[in-house]
This record gives C-alpha cells, sequence and structure tokens, in this order.
C-alpha cells in the first residue's frame, strides 16, 4: 500500500479540485450555492459521449467542444433567468437552480435513458508504473489538466483586467456597475466559465468511471465538500482541498475499507465546516 | 424602575477605525439625553456598544448596580436596556400586537402588549401584518418593541429621521409620553428640533470622542459644535477664478425628482443644473437626502418621478453601468475601493474594459500626476491605503473614464484636516482642466469656498440654490441647513 495509494488518492484529487473550482468559483462571485453543479459536470460527458459516439472522437479531442458547448448552456440561463432572480430575492437562485437540476436530470434521462455509460479511449484502463509506483494513466491525465485549468483560471482572475472586474463585481456589485461594469453580464460569464470547467470535469471523470443521469448529487457532494476544505476565493486551495479529499478517500478506504470511505469524507467535510467555516486553505493563495 | 447608566471610558475599535475613544456618559433616572455628532462620530456605535450589540475593546458600563459590558445581549435587554434601531426590521408577516408580543416574551416579565400598543397609538393597527404599516407607524412599532420589554433605559437610534412636519411632531409626541412614564431616554438624533424639545442634557461626539456637553441652547452656541457640524473656516476667503459662461447646454440637468426607498421619501421634486466646467455644491445634514440624490443619478436608486438628463440623454431609468460611458463619474460615499485588489487594478476598474493599453498608460499617468502617492502605492492592496489615500483612489478610480461631470458624495467625511486639504487642491487641479463637479458635503465651509453654485437639501427638499459665495455670508445658512425656522411655523 502507502506509496501507491498515496498517489492514487492525489491523482483522482485533481479531478476532485476540477469539480470544486467551478462551484467555488460561481459561490465566490454570486454568492450562490449552484445546486445544478452536478448536472453541468454530467452534461460534459454526455456531450463528449455524443461527439466520440457519433464523430469518433477521442475523448480529449471532444472536451473543448464539451466545455464550449455546457457553457454556451449556461450563459443565458444566468444572464436571463438567475440573476434576476439574484436581484429580487436571496434565496430564490439557489432554489431555482435546484430545480434546473431536476430538470436537467430528467432531459439527460429522456435523451440517454438510465443506462450507465463509460467514455472509451485506450488510456481508460491503461496504467504504468514510476519508480516502483502503480499509476492509472487517465487519472494522471485528469490531474494534469485541473492543474492546468486551474492555473488558467488563477491568472484570468489575477491577471487580466477582465479577471479584476469580476473580482470587483464579486466585491461590491453596486460600485462595480457605477463604474461602468456590467454586472449581469460579469455574472452570465462566471457561470459559464463555471460551467466550462464542470464539463471538463464530466469528461474526464466519464472516462474513468460510468455515468448516469442521476449521477450529478453525488458529483455536487464532492465540490461542497472540496470548497468547503479549500474556502472561498483562491484557487491554490481548491487544488489543494481536492487533493486532501482525494488522499482521504484512498486512505481510508485502505485503512477501514471501502464501505467506510464515504463515512469518513462526509465526517471530515462537518468538522471542517464546524470548525474552520472559512476553508483550511484560505490564505494559502489568492485569487 | 430606577438605577443609573453610567457608561466609563468605553472604546471600540473597528479594523483602523476607532469608533470610540473614551466615552464617558451618566443617565440619571429619568433623564433624557441626546447624543449628537455629525455622520462617523460613533453615535450608533455606542448605543449599540450600550445595549451589547458590539462588545467594547476597553471601559465599563454599568445599569444600578449591574455592570452589563461583558453579558451577552439579551441579558442585557433583560437588565433593563432596551434599543431601537435607525431602520426598523419587524418580522413583516406577524401582526402589530404579534411583533410587540415576542419583544416581550424576550423579558419574562414584559409590559402588558395592550398598554404598551396603546402607548405607542398602534391599537387600532394591532391585527395587521407589520409589512402594511406606512413609515410613521413602522417608527412607532420599532419603538414599541424596545419598550415591551419594559426598560429602564430606552435609547432611541434617529427614530425621527426621514419624517417631516405632523409625522415628526407625531413621533416627539410619542418620546414625551414614554420618557413621562418614568424611563430614562437615550437619544441618538440629527434633527435639532427633537433634541431641543425633549432633552435636558447634549452629550456631542466627533471622532468617537466627546467634545461637549451641555444644555441644548449651551450646545447651540458652542463654537466648536459648529465647526464640527460645518466644517473650519478655514478655507473661506480663497476667490475662484471667474465662474465659467452661463449660456451653455447644461451637462447634467435633474428635474423634479423624487425618489426613495420603501415607503420612505428621501428626496421630493429636487430640480439642479451642473453646466461645464462648473462647481456645484449640494449640502445638507445627514439623512437630508444627499446620497440618494447622487444614488439617484448614477442609477442604483430608483426614480419615482421626474426625470435625469445627462448631456442631452435621458438616463432617468438606465441601468447604473450604461450611464457611466455618459460622461459622468462618481465617487461614492465611504470611498468603496476594492479592498482585495491593488490600487493599480482598482484604477483600471475606472477606465472602459475595452481601452486600448497605450490609452490606458496615459490616463493611469495622468491620474498619477495628480495623486503622486498613487504611483507609489501602485501594487499594493487598497485596503491597506490610509483612509486618505483610499479616498484619493476613489477619486482617481472616476476619473479614469476622462469624465466630463465628476461627482463626489462627501469625500471629506472621516478625514483628517490635511488630507482634506490634498483633495481639496487635487479638486482644483481636475476642475483646472475642465472637469465640471457636483460636490455633495457636509464640510460646508470648504465647501462653498470652492463652488461657484450651491444647493442645500433639507428633509429631502430643495431649500436653497443659488451662488455659492451667498450662502457662505448669510444667515439663510443655518436656516437651510438646520431647517429650524420652518419647524417652529409648524409647532406655533
Amino acid at each position: 500500500m502507502s506509496a501507491d495509494v498515496l498517489v492514487a488518492g492525489l491523482l483522482s484529487g485533481g479531478l476532485y479540485a476540477l469539480i470544486g473550482l467551478g462551484i467555488s468559483l460561481v459561490f465566490g462571485v454570486l454568492k450562490v450555492m449552484n445546486l445544478m453543479h452536478g448536472e453541468l459536470v454530467l452534461g460534459g460527458a454526455y456531450l463528449a459521449a455524443l461527439l466520440v459516439g457519433s464523430a469518433g472522437f477521442d475523448p480529449l479531442v471532444a472536451l473543448p467542444f464539451a466545455m464550449l458547448g455546457v457553457a454556451l448552456i449556461a450563459y443565458p440561463l444566468q444572464r436571463y433567468l438567475l440573476t434576476g432572480l439574484l436581484r429580487a430575492n436571496g434565496s430564490a437562485p439557489m432554489v431555482a437552480t435546484f430545480g434546473l437540476s431536476l430538470v436537467a436530470q430528467a432531459a439527460l434521462q429522456a435523451a440517454f435513458g438510465t443506462d450507465p455509460r463509460a467514455l472509451s479511449a485506450p488510456y481508460a484502463q491503461a496504467g504504468f508504473t514510476v519508480l516502483g509506483v502503480r499509476v492509472q494513466a487517465v487519472y494522471a491525465i485528469s490531474f494534469a489538466l485541473t492543474v492546468v485549468l486551474c492555473g488558467v483560471t488563477h491568472l484570468v482572475l489575477s491577471r487580466t483586467r477582465a479577471g479584476s472586474a469580476v473580482r470587483a463585481a464579486a466585491a461590491d456589485p453596486t460600485t462595480a456597475s457605477m463604474l461602468g461594469i456590467n454586472v449581469g453580464r460579469v455574472y452570465a460569464l462566471t457561470l459559464a466559465g463555471s460551467a466550462a470547467l464542470a464539463a471538463a470535469a464530466g469528461v474526464m471523470t466519464g472516462v474513468a468511471q460510468s455515468f448516469t443521469p442521476s449521477a450529478g448529487l453525488p458529483l455536487l457532494l464532492t465540490g461542497f465538500a472540496v470548497m468547503a476544505l479549500a474556502g472561498i476565493g483562491s484557487v491554490g486551495g481548491v487544488l489543494l482541498g481536492g487533493i486532501t479529499l482525494g488522499l482521504l478517500q484512498s486512505l481510508s478506504t485502505a485503512y477501514f475499507g471501502g464501505g467506510w470511505r464515504n463515512f469518513v469524507v462526509y465526517t471530515v467535510f462537518f468538522l471542517a465546516l464546524s470548525f474552520r467555516p472559512t476553508g483550511l486553505f484560505r490564505r494559502v493563495a489568492h485569487a | 424602575m430606577s438605577g443609573q447608566l453610567a457608561v466609563r471610558d468605553l472604546h471600540k475599535r473597528f479594523g483602523g477605525v476607532q469608533a470610540l475613544g473614551g466615552v464617558d456618559l451618566l443617565v440619571a433616572p429619568g433623564e433624557a439625553v441626546a447624543v449628537i455628532g455629525p455622520n462617523g462620530a460613533g453615535k450608533s456605535t455606542l448605543l449599540k456598544t450600550i445595549a451589547g450589540g458590539h462588545r467594547p475593546d476597553r471601559g465599563e458600563v454599568w445599569l444600578g448596580p449591574d455592570r452589563l459590558d461583558r453579558l451577552p445581549p439579551h441579558r442585557i435587554t433583560r437588565s433593563g436596556v432596551a434599543l431601537a434601531h435607525q431602520v426598523p426590521r419587524p418580522f413583516p408577516q406577524l401582526t402589530v400586537r404579534d411583533n410587540v408580543r415576542v419583544a416581550a416574551m424576550a423579558r419574562g416579565h414584559g409590559a402588558t402588549v395592550e398598554q404598551v400598543l396603546t402607548l405607542c397609538e398602534l391599537d387600532t393597527k394591532a391585527d395587521r401584518p407589520a409589512a402594511s404599516l406606512a413609515v410613521l407607524d413602522l417608527k412607532r412599532l420599532e419603538v414599541a418593541r424596545a419598550l415591551a420589554t419594559d426598560p429602564t433605559v430606552l435609547m432611541l437610534d434617529e427614530v425621527a429621521a426621514g419624517l417631516a412636519g405632523r409625522e415628526l411632531d407625531e413621533a416627539i409626541a410619542l418620546i414625551r409620553r414614554i420618557h413621562a412614564t418614568g424611563r430614562s431616554l437615550l437619544l441618538v438624533e440629527h434633527i435639532e428640533r427633537v433634541v431641543r424639545e425633549i432633552v435636558g442634557r447634549v452629550l456631542v461626539l466627533d471622532w468617537g470622542k466627546p467634545i461637549a456637553e451641555g444644555t441644548p441652547d449651551e450646545i447651540a452656541r458652542d463654537n466648536r459644535v459648529r465647526e464640527v457640524y460645518l466644517g473650519d473656516g478655514s478655507a473661506t476667503t480663497s476667490s475662484r477664478r471667474p465662474a465659467p459662461p452661463p449660456a451653455s447646454e447644461p451637462l447634467l440637468a435633474v428635474h423634479g425628482l423624487t425618489a426613495g426607498y420603501g415607503d420612505l421619501v428621501a428626496l421630493r421634486d429636487v430640480s439642479l443644473d451642473v453646466r461645464p466646467g462648473e462647481i456645484v455644491a449640494v449640502l445638507g445634514a445627514n439623512g437630508a437626502g444627499k446620497s440618494t440624490l447622487c444614488g439617484s443619478i448614477m442609477g442604483a436608486v430608483r426614480v419615482r418621478g421626474g426625470s435625469v438628463r445627462v448631456g442631452g440623454t435621458e438616463i432617468t431609468t438606465a441601468p447604473p453601468y450604461r450611464r457611466a460611458g455618459l460622461g459622468m463619474a462618481y465617487c461614492p460615499e465611504g470611498r468603496r475601493v476594492f479592498a482585495e485588489l491593488t490600487v493599480r487594478e482598482n484604477l483600471q476598474l475606472g477606465a472602459p474594459l475595452r481601452l486600448a493599453p497605450q490609452q490606458l498608460r496615459e490616463r493611469l499617468a495622468e491620474v498619477y500626476d495628480i495623486f503622486p502617492v498613487l504611483a507609489e502605492r501602485g501594487a499594493q492592496l487598497a485596503g491597506t491605503l490610509s483612509g486618505g489615500q483610499q479616498q484619493m483612489l476613489a477619486v482617481g478610480r472616476a476619473l479614469m473614464s476622462r469624465p466630463r461631470l465628476l461627482i463626489c458624495d462627501e469625500i471629506s467625511l472621516g478625514l483628517a484636516p490635511v488630507a482634506v486639504d490634498t483633495l481639496y487642491r487635487a479638486l482644483t487641479q481636475i476642475n483646472d482642466r475642465g472637469v465640471a463637479i457636483l460636490l455633495v458635503e457636509q464640510n460646508v465651509h470648504r465647501c462653498l469656498a470652492l463652488a461657484d453654485r450651491a444647493c442645500v437639501l433639507s428633509r429631502g427638499r430643495l431649500s436653497y440654490a443659488g451662488p455659492a459665495a451667498d450662502l457662505l455670508h448669510d444667515d439663510r445658512l443655518d436656516e437651510a441647513y438646520f431647517g429650524t425656522s420652518d419647524d417652529h411655523e409648524t409647532t406655533t
């Protein structure tokens, strides 16, 4: 065990971080818990499944198209529905995202049926050995992808003028709008960006595991757990939060058996929320 | 019901701001005391700290033999101290009676609910949901809720704010009836008439410190108090360049503007113009409607009547982000810089997002030319700047859009005189480059010395509009500012 377990945990944590990054981004900017985030992840997986199935794309080639497709669905939802609710009533948008998650689930069921699917790729089951440690290829790829996407997100938020407009709209939307920033559009772009990240996570999840239309909830909870560990407003924190969650899962499986995995994870989630509600890695890196 | 309220050496700091810096206060049983002072003087903080909403950093609060400052808020309420907040927040779905009943339950042996309702003249409306009440009744309900805990000391935070005419008379009558039941009162109040008619003693706070104490008449004559409210007269002599030609088309034309929040009408039928290159001052006491005026012009407050035009374009209902592109820039009250962004990022946000990098650099250089300190601090987080520097940043950020009209809301608020000097010099410089300025201020003298024309708002209405210089050498300032004469007409 030991090295194998640690590396497997670390790498699977990358995927969790990618799921958490989108939720954290939306919560940080819009102050809304996006309860349809799991379905956005699944949307990416199913869009990729279409492209893999019909056009014979490799999942990694389908990935950018899936990201764009889900982002294009998310943008008008925020622009023309959720932002209006946000301005009218504080808790309405969260309830609306829950409703949308049910609608999306039903739509996925109607379109694709309830049978589990997976994205086939040559690297789906492959593995290799580095310095005597066994590594699954798909998790290595998804970890690398996560690092890249976290880096891009961090750079966009911290180094570009559009990024500072996003941070300004997050901190004080009233003042931002009086400076000429179209806060409605910033919100919509934020959800679209979050959806693209979710879709990327969905494609990699689809390669690594099978998925069904009802798989959104566990994905959402995973994202919440990462956010609880990471805190808000820190891309680096999200990455560390995801890795922590991955390590916890693989260590608890190794020590207590698979049956206790979720118990350990949710206990830590609960303790983190209770004692460090601002996250374990709040000040590690600042977006 | 007895026991003297004793506040000793009370200190409270919020981040870098010393909200209370050693306040001592005694309120004898049955006495009524008012706390006054300009915006940010620490008045509301004092009441909240006594009520347990804030924990003091230092100092003690005693009621009779009981020490209160270490107790949680509900224990303080049970000990006999109640606070009616400035903005009433009843449970909107509950009836008036149930709202009062809930408050009565907070203290084991509360006063009878019906007595309180009658005293506050809410008995006929007791079965209506609180959400259906108009402003005056909402204020009554807020007082009734505080009263239902049967307090020894009742603290009222600007209960009369936003009321005028007959409503104000009724609010004063209510406070008097409560005082007649033998309770001690501690009021924070801006309306001079309320102070004059109810309390025997006034404590004046500025920068969290008591600067004067005495009867309302003594306080009215106190020069330091006048200075605190109206600003010092040091800059009154400077005479400026001749006013620009009046014939030109106004940059900003506000006509018959009425605006407010919920039931509260904060601005009634206000009209004013700003022409290219001129400086117009908007004066008025706290709660006179100055910030509502700015909010209406910038689109943050919904306008109920009248119109706002900028450069001939009607913008009364345009969203805020569209207005910023029309040659108008806003420097909001309380600065509102983005604390977690760097100084440079803050400035860049003031410019249109699509501006080419070369032009962006030029504009940054212009702002750095006016405020060199911002260039030195470019990479620093805005939250780490001093108050004066943050204010410079807020002005600089507004200038980044190259406005023809700069609207400044209370830019000298809470700043040391040195910082105010720097800012006013910068405003002169900005105006010399042809930018018109709408200057909303409490610091009357300094502002009038700079302005071409002035408007005074008094409880939401325009009470003076004309040359700034006339206002400076005229009794009308006091009249327009404090609005005392018109109040006496309504009572006598």
